[in-house]
């Protein structure tokens, strides 16, 4: 049994709970682990679950929370490098990997609340409808997959695309997608508003480079494409022949493109490590915004427009002031490329997808990680004993626990609460996952039918 | 396997258009039936008054009803949201009339009347295309929730359907000519699961999924046996459990 910080038992330390009182929470999450004790994240994150059930843990994230034990959470909500992520109207937050699948959450929160694997490679690129109806992925399968956000499932598949579907981004009014990719080609798509199924393609513009990078100004007038070498075009949308303007932006490959909200700035981030801003509609260079250690693969406008922000190669995410290029904030979080950045509606929170696996949720007036996102599936990891702190008698009581250890009042339990007896519990059934947004559970029988089963 | 054995009945409410002379004329009967005139507040009534709504606004182009019809608590997604917005969009106008302009609605279920309950309407749009109404009920009227395609609506004794990612579900119609048992023969590619609904929208019998392993054939196959059936409609939705998509198959008769 590992020592506490402070004494455990006796008369005056934490009372110990019997296994039968119904208001603790009756949550097993410690195995031994050679000399120490282990905690499977899947175990631990299920008893977070389980106390926050209990109304224990309500509002605190599990981050949070793992703090407070003295845990540090560093699950994955990917089984391979984040590519993509995107935030719905109504603050859903979608998460695009090199593991092929989409993964939804809860913003902020970060609750996993459903997930589907629909391309055969790895999805490369995410954007959702402003209207809230549909999201659309592309990925190394070459496809574009339009989703319905109702159901979460991928509706209708566009063909067209001969390589890597990198970019898509979709017009103010949500009745065209556009996309881009290794071949070098922009796609522009017709979607109906409430008949997915009759997604057309309506004109391809050559680029000649393999495009990385889109974005479209609020009024959907112009289409804005970043290539590998380093360019930026333009095409008013509205000109039948399809009239463009390229400029060099970079000195390398073009990784991402934003517009702001008022359309007044489109920014460009490319390999070469910056970050530049270009004043609309004329595209005349602003602010060059260094400091980066690495390339820049992410950009995005906060919704008052009155910053930028960029994940890179180098770990980080940079705020900036626009269109100043006053750097605000430096995040530093994730231990690998930033690869994809998303705001909140509200401009609450910023999510970030980096090659870490992780997906991280960044408070944005605050500066400060809000929550890691973990899938249960994919994060398993061990911690050398647990700790937790409550405030008895006025002072803060730090307890380290194995299995057996009491539990003082009002102290979240991860242990096992039967002194002196403890043994792994068997790992619950892992249910199926359900084809539907909703897992079906059988409800009670009732009503004047009778069913047979044939034996197969 | 053992047999598993339900026993009991439910009463039906009667409603009218429940009826039909033969099991292929039952959908084109409940759709125009549905389809009669109910207007107004009769929103209060049931939520298929919505579809109606729909099909009026986009064959007359009187347009300002549909802002009306989203629920007022601010839950529906995107689809019916748009829906709602049309009378501001201008550039949807067209979109939404050939969209909506032959819609019909077919079974709904609206139980419960409390407030925030759910209810639901399949209804028939364009090109017959089958969609599914989520709705809500506040202040005693129902709204539109959200919307989502399900496969085509087969009607008769002997139906196959197919589930896809696209349309997950599949809306299966049939008339009993007489009172008494019927079998329901159900043959799938994919695990499923079974509700059936009386004429007025009840469910009969709670979900039922068949064997979890199929049969050397590929197919799963189980019987459904429904006692004291009256003679009238009935409605059968198939979902897919844990797999996107299969073909399947039912078979109705006496028995």
């Amino acid at each position: 049994m590992t020592e506490s910080d402070d004494a455990m038992g006796g008369a005056d330390g934490p009372r110990h709970r019997d296994p039968g009182d119904d208001d603790e929470p009756q949550v097993y999450a410690i195995g031994r682990a050679g000399a120490g004790w282990s905690l499977e994240r899947r175990e631990f994150l299920a008893a977070m679950s389980a106390a926050a059930g209990a109304g224990m843990t309500s509002g605190r994230p599990v981050d949070e929370l793992a703090a407070g034990l003295g845990l540090a959470v560093d699950g994955f909500a990917h089984r391979d490098p984040v590519t993509a992520v995107a935030v719905t109207r109504n603050a859903r937050l979608i998460t695009g990997s090199r593991d092929r699948s989409v993964k939804f959450w809860t913003l902020p929160e970060g609750a996993l609340v459903g997930q589907a694997t629909r391309h055969t490679e790895g999805v490369s690129a995410l954007a959702t409808s402003p209207d809230g109806r549909v999201f659309a992925s592309g990925g190394g399968d070459r496809s574009v997959k339009l989703w319905s956000l109702t159901t979460q499932e991928a509706v209708s598949t566009l063909h067209g695309h001969t390589g890597e579907v990198r970019a898509l981004v979709f017009s103010p009014d949500g009745k065209t997608l556009v996309s881009a990719g290794a071949d070098g080609t922009v796609r522009v798509w017709s979607i109906p508003l409430w008949d997915l199924e009759g997604a057309r393609p309506v004109r391809t513009l050559e680029v000649g480079s393999p495009v990385s990078a889109l974005a479209m100004d609020p009024a959907g007038a112009s289409l804005f494409a970043g290539d590998d070498r380093g360019r930026i075009t333009a095409w008013e949308l509205r000109d039948p022949e399809g009239t463009r303007r390229t400029l060099q932006a970079h000195a390398e490959p073009v990784r991402a493109l934003a517009v702001s909200p008022r359309g007044d700035w489109l920014a460009s981030g490319g390999l070469d490590g910056n970050a530049r801003t270009w004043s609309l509609p004329l595209l005349r260079e602003g602010t060059v915004l260094r400091g980066h250690g690495g390339g820049v693969g992410a950009l995005t406008f906060t919704p008052d427009g009155a910053q930028l922000v960029t994940g890179s190669r180098d770990n980080t995410i940079r705020l900036w002031r626009v269109p100043q290029g006053q750097l605000v904030r430096t995040l530093r979080g994730h231990t690998g490329d930033v690869n994809t950045l998303a705001v909140a509606p509200d401009g609450a929170w910023l999510v970030s997808g980096s090659d870490d696996r992780s997906v991280q949720v960044w408070s944005v007036p605050e500066g400060t990680l809000r929550t890691t996102l973990v899938d249960l599936e994919v994060s398993p990891v061990e911690v050398q004993g647990i700790r937790y702190r409550v405030t008895e008698n006025g002072r803060e009581v730090t307890y380290t626990l194995p299995g057996g250890a009491r539990l003082p009042e009002g102290a979240v339990c991860i242990c096992n609460s039967v002194p002196g007896s403890w043994t792994p519990p068997a790992p619950p059934p892992r249910p199926p996952r359900p084809s539907q947004p909703e897992p079906y559970r059988p409800p009670p029988s009732r009503g004047g039918v009778t069913h047979y089963w044939y034996p197969n | 396997m053992k047999p598993i054995h339900l026993a009991g009945g439910r009463p039906r409410r009667p409603r009218p258009g429940a009826g039909g002379a033969a099991a292929a004329t039952v959908l084109a009967l409940w759709l125009a039936a549905a389809g009669a005139c109910r207007r107004g507040d009769e929103r209060a009534d049931d939520p298929s008054t919505l579809v109606e709504i729909l099909a009026q606004a986009a064959s007359t182009g009187r347009l300002d009803t549909l802002a009306t019809l989203c629920d007022p608590s601010r839950q529906n997604d995107g689809f019916t949201q748009r829906v709602c917005e049309v009378p501001r969009r201008p550039g949807d106008r067209e979109e939404f009339s050939a969209f909506f302009r032959d819609a019909k609605p077919g079974m709904w279920t609206s139980e419960d009347t409390a407030e925030g309950s759910p209810g639901m309407v399949l209804a028939t749009v364009v090109s017959g295309r089958a969609i599914r109404f989520g709705t809500v009920r506040r202040g005693g009227i129902w709204y539109l929730g959200d919307m989502q395609p399900v496969g085509r609506i087969e009607s008769g004794v002997d139906a196959q359907g197919t589930l896809t990612e696209r349309a997950p579900e599949a809306w299966f119609v049939f008339h009993a000519p007489a009172s008494g048992t019927y079998r329901i023969d159900m043959r799938s590619e994919l695990p499923m699961m079974v509700e059936l609904y009386d004429a007025s929208g009840k469910p009969l019998a709670d979900r039922y999924a068949p064997p979890p392993s199929p049969s050397e054939s590929g197919w799963r196959e189980t019987l459904m046996l429904v006692k004291e059936m009256e003679a009238a409609s009935y409605w059968l939705r198939v979902t897919g459990y844990s797999v996107p998509r299969g073909g399947l198959r039912l078979k109705i008769q006496p028995g």
